[in-house]
């Protein structure tokens, strides 16, 4: 099975969507697709679909999934990659209207430079789709947590003992 | 320290979350937006619960200012946290006004350009955090993480 998210934005990715309704179309995907279309208005005919998901049975679909298409969310990315599933992401584009600006653009292209999958393209997915591999950015972002958290810890409790004893910097 | 986390629901949350060495040694407020995941994740903390959608919306943005109003002076925050996304405006600018630290961290998903929530609260932030150096190279003030291995 093969699980498409595309997250709780406001914005539709119908790109996106019709993408997938070709690929079944042509029977390049031959297996069961399921569809969490968020505020999309295309729905992709033949994939089971749902709008928005309860975390349980999200969880639950991913576990069951082969692989996972997705959107280049930064939620939905944190989460793929905690977990040992092969996953491709595609950006939503701001020439579309498919989000507010182009970040989800910019971080595919970064992305892809580390070799995270990344479809710009249904080709791109296809290849995937009977190919597909797992990168993972997670030890980057956990590594970056904790430099977050010792930067908030050295700049703001320092401060504030500072200015119990009335100094300020 | 007080601390108030302001955060969206969704990836913000997830990263706020992973800050969680830092704001569990402190007294804590949180504000987001009611989901299965954030109730369930946030059961036991003391919550306010924002409006919601925020992107462009202007009765909501309302609605928050006077939350955000209400929260703070009821709370007096000594540093407000915040990994966005637009819930956060009205939250750091009250707050810094108010008095607060405000710090906000700009999501792994921004890599050439600010966030709108972040360029409008540019000038109300402590500091305001980066992740990527293209980003930190066109906005000096901001401090650039560098992610650390692990201690």
């Amino acid at each position: 099975m093969i699980l498409v998210t595309v997250g709780t934005e406001q914005y539709p990715f119908n790109r996106l969507m019709s993408w997938v309704e070709v690929l079944l179309q042509t029977e390049i995907i031959q297996e069961e697709v399921v569809v969490q279309y968020g505020n999309s208005t295309i729905l992709p005919a033949g994939a089971r679909v749902y709008r928005f998901l309860k975390e349980e049975k999200f969880q639950e679909l991913i576990n069951q999934a082969r692989i996972v298409i997705a959107h280049c969310g930064e939620g939905t990315l944190l989460l793929l990659d905690s977990l040992d599933k092969p996953y491709i992401l595609v950006s939503r584009s701001h020439k579309y209207q498919e989000h507010v600006d182009n970040h989800q653009v910019e971080l595919g292209l970064s992305l892809s430079q580390i070799n995270v999958p990344v479809a710009w393209s249904p080709g791109d997915l296809v290849r995937f789709i009977h190919e597909p591999r797992k990168v993972s950015v997670s030890d980057v972002s956990q590594a970056t947590a904790i430099a977050l958290c010792h930067s908030l810890q050295s700049r703001f409790e320092q401060t504030a003992t500072d200015l119990t004893v009335g100094v300020s910097r | 320290m007080k601390v108030l986390l302001v955060c969206s629901s969704g990836g913000h949350f997830k990263g706020l979350q992973q800050l969680h060495p830092f704001w569990e040694n402190h007294e804590r407020v949180w504000v987001s937006f009611r989901t299965a995941t954030t109730e369930s994740a946030l059961t036991g903390e003391r919550v306010y619960w924002a409006y919601s959608p925020t992107n462009r919306h202007l009765p909501n943005l309302c609605r928050n200012l006077l939350l955000a109003f209400q929260v703070i002076n009821k709370t007096r925050p000594d540093l407000i946290l915040s990994t966005g996304a637009g819930v956060a405006v009205p939250f750091l600018i009250i707050g810094k006004l108010f008095g607060s630290q405000t710090a906000f961290v700009e999501s792994v998903t921004r890599i050439q350009t600010l966030s709108l929530s972040a360029r409008l609260i540019l000038p109300f932030l402590s500091v305001l955090y980066v992740q990527w150096p293209q980003l930190q190279a066109r906005y000096p003030q901001a401090e650039l993480i560098i992610p650390q291995e692990t201690l």
